[in-house]
C-alpha cells in the first residue's frame, strides 16, 4: 500500500480532489443540460413517412485543427500538442473520426525540475454522435463522442533532488531515456457551430481515463503527446473546422 | 430579454471554459505518492529469547548516527545509502532470557544498486534499490533471508532476520 508523505501535501491534495470532484459534477451537469433538450428535439423532425434520415449517408467530410493546446503556450505552458482531425458525416448522425498530431514538452516546475519530451506523434480514432441529426437546421449541433488515443514518447527529467532525511541529500539527478507507450480513452460531449459557409467552430470537453499510462521502471510519464500533462484526467479542445460539403 | 436554449448553451460553454482554466493547474499540486523507501525487515524469533529493544546506526567512514530505536520490535525500517552501493547498519539489541537482560551487537551488510524513480513534477523523485546481497554477523542473529530484492515506495517485506 502506498503511503502518504507529508501532512501539508496531503491537505493540498485533498483540496484539489474536492475541487476536481466539484468540477466533474458541474461538467456532467453541463453535458446533461446540453444533451437533454437535444434528445427531445431530435424526435420533432417532420420527415416524409418511411424516411428515417433527413441527410444522406455520406453527408460530407470536415477537417479541423485543435487550437486549444497551442493557445496555452501563449500563457507560458512549456508543452503543446498540435492535432488535426478528419471527420466523416454519416446521415449527420454518426461521425467517424481520425486524428493525428505531434506533441512536445519542455517544462520546468516551480522547484526547477525539468521534463523534456522530444516531438512525438500520436493518433486517435473514434466516433461522435449527433443528437440533432434530423433537425432542419443541421449546421449547429451537439452530441457525445468516444475516442481512443495512442502515443509513444521518449522523455528525460533533470535537476531532481532526493533526500531521505538521514543520509546526505543527493542531486542533481537526471533520468534519461524514459520510453512510454500510452493508451487512453476520451469520453465527452461536444458542440459545433457554423460561423461561415465552410467554417465551423467546435468545443469539446472530455474525461480521459488511461488504459495504459506507460509508466516505466524509471517512473511515471508527466506528459503524453496528444493527452497533455498526466496530472489531470480532464481535457478540453477548441476545434476550427473546415467543412468539405456542397 | 427572452432566454432561449441558445443563450443557455453559450452560458454553459462559457462556464466550462472558465472552470477548465481556473482548475487547469490544480492537478499539479499535492504529492499522492511517497518518496520514502525503506528496507523492510521482519525480526523472527526461533527460540525462547525475546528482543526488548533495538538501536540501529548507519555506519560511515566519518561518523555514525542513530537511525532508529524501537522497543519490542517485530518489524524494522532501515534507510539505505543512496550515494553508495553498500550500507552497513550496526544493530544493538537488548535481549531478555528468563528475566535476565543481555546486550548483543550485530552488523547488517547490504549490497545493492540504485534506481532513481521519477514520481511527478511536484514531488520530484524517489530512490529505489535492488538488493544484490545481504549478510548479517551471528552474535545474536542466526540467519538472514532475502524475501524481496526490490525496494520501492511500497510496503513489502524485503528481508527476515532470524534469531
Amino acid at each position: 500500500m502506498k503511503r502518504e508523505s507529508t501532512l501539508s501535501s496531503n491537505i493540498k491534495w485533498a483540496f484539489c480532489r474536492i475541487n476536481w470532484a466539484a468540477y466533474r459534477a458541474s461538467m456532467m451537469i453541463c453535458l446533461i443540460l446540453l444533451i437533454c433538450p437535444a434528445v427531445m428535439r431530435a424526435q420533432d423532425g417532420t420527415l416524409p413517412e418511411g424516411q428515417r434520415y433527413r441527410h444522406p449517408l455520406f453527408n460530407g467530410l470536415s477537417v479541423s485543427f485543435n487550437a486549444f493546446p497551442p493557445a496555452l503556450t501563449l500563457f507560458g505552458k512549456g508543452y503543446a500538442s498540435f492535432e488535426g482531425m478528419a471527420t466523416v458525416d454519416l446521415h449527420h448522425r454518426f461521425f467517424p473520426q481520425f486524428s493525428a498530431g505531434v506533441g512536445y514538452c519542455d517544462h520546468e516546475s516551480a522547484n526547477e525540475v525539468r521534463y523534456q519530451t522530444d516531438p512525438a506523434p500520436f493518433f486517435k480514432a473514434g466516433m461522435a454522435y449527433n443528437f440533432k441529426y434530423n433537425d432542419e437546421n443541421g449546421d449547429d449541433f451537439y452530441g457525445a463522442f468516444l475516442r481512443v488515443g495512442y502515443a509513444h514518447s521518449e522523455s528525460e527529467v533533470s535537476n531532481l533532488y532526493y533526500t531521505d532525511g538521514y543520509w546526505e541529500p543527493q542531486g542533481p539527478i537526471s533520468i534519461d531515456d524514459m520510453k512510454s507507450n500510452s493508451c487512453w480513452l476520451e469520453l465527452g460531449g461536444f458542440i459545433k457551430v457554423k460561423v461561415a459557409s465552410h467554417l465551423s467552430l467546435g468545443w469539446d470537453a472530455s474525461f480521459r481515463p488511461f488504459l495504459h499510462k506507460g509508466s516505466t521502471p524509471s517512473g511515471h510519464p508527466y506528459f503524453v503527446p496528444g493527452y497533455g500533462p498526466t496530472t489531470t484526467s480532464f481535457g478540453f479542445a477548441f476545434h476550427i473546422y473546415y467543412d468539405l460539403k456542397d | 430579454m427572452h432566454i432561449t436554449t441558445k443563450h443557455i448553451q453559450h452560458l454553459l460553454v462559457l462556464a466550462s471554459l472558465v472552470m477548465t482554466f481556473a482548475l487547469s493547474s490544480c492537478g499539479n499540486n499535492g504529492c499522492e505518492e511517497t518518496r520514502e523507501t525503506f528496507l523492510y525487515t521482519v525480526i523472527r524469533p526461533t527460540g525462547g529469547l525475546s528482543i526488548t529493544s533495538v538501536n540501529a546506526w548507519g555506519l560511515t567512514q566519518k561518523s555514525d548516527s542513530l537511525m532508529l530505536t524501537l522497543g519490542s520490535p517485530k518489524e524494522l525500517e532501515f534507510i539505505l545509502r543512496p550515494d553508495s552501493t553498500a550500507t552497513d547498519i550496526r544493530l544493538q539489541m537488548m535481549v531478555s532470557d528468563n528475566g535476565d537482560m543481555y546486550q548483543f551487537d550485530d552488523t547488517l551488510h547490504v549490497t545493492y544498486h540504485t534506481n532513481p524513480y521519477f514520481i511527478d513534477m511536484e514531488c520530484g523523485c524517489s530512490m529505489f534499490f535492488t538488493i544484490d546481497d545481504v549478510t548479517v554477523t551471528n552474535h545474536l542473529f542466526k540467519n538472514v533471508v532475502l524475501q524481496n530484492k526490490e525496494i520501492t515506495n511500497e510496503e513489502r517485506v524485503n528481508i527476515v532476520l532470524e534469531y
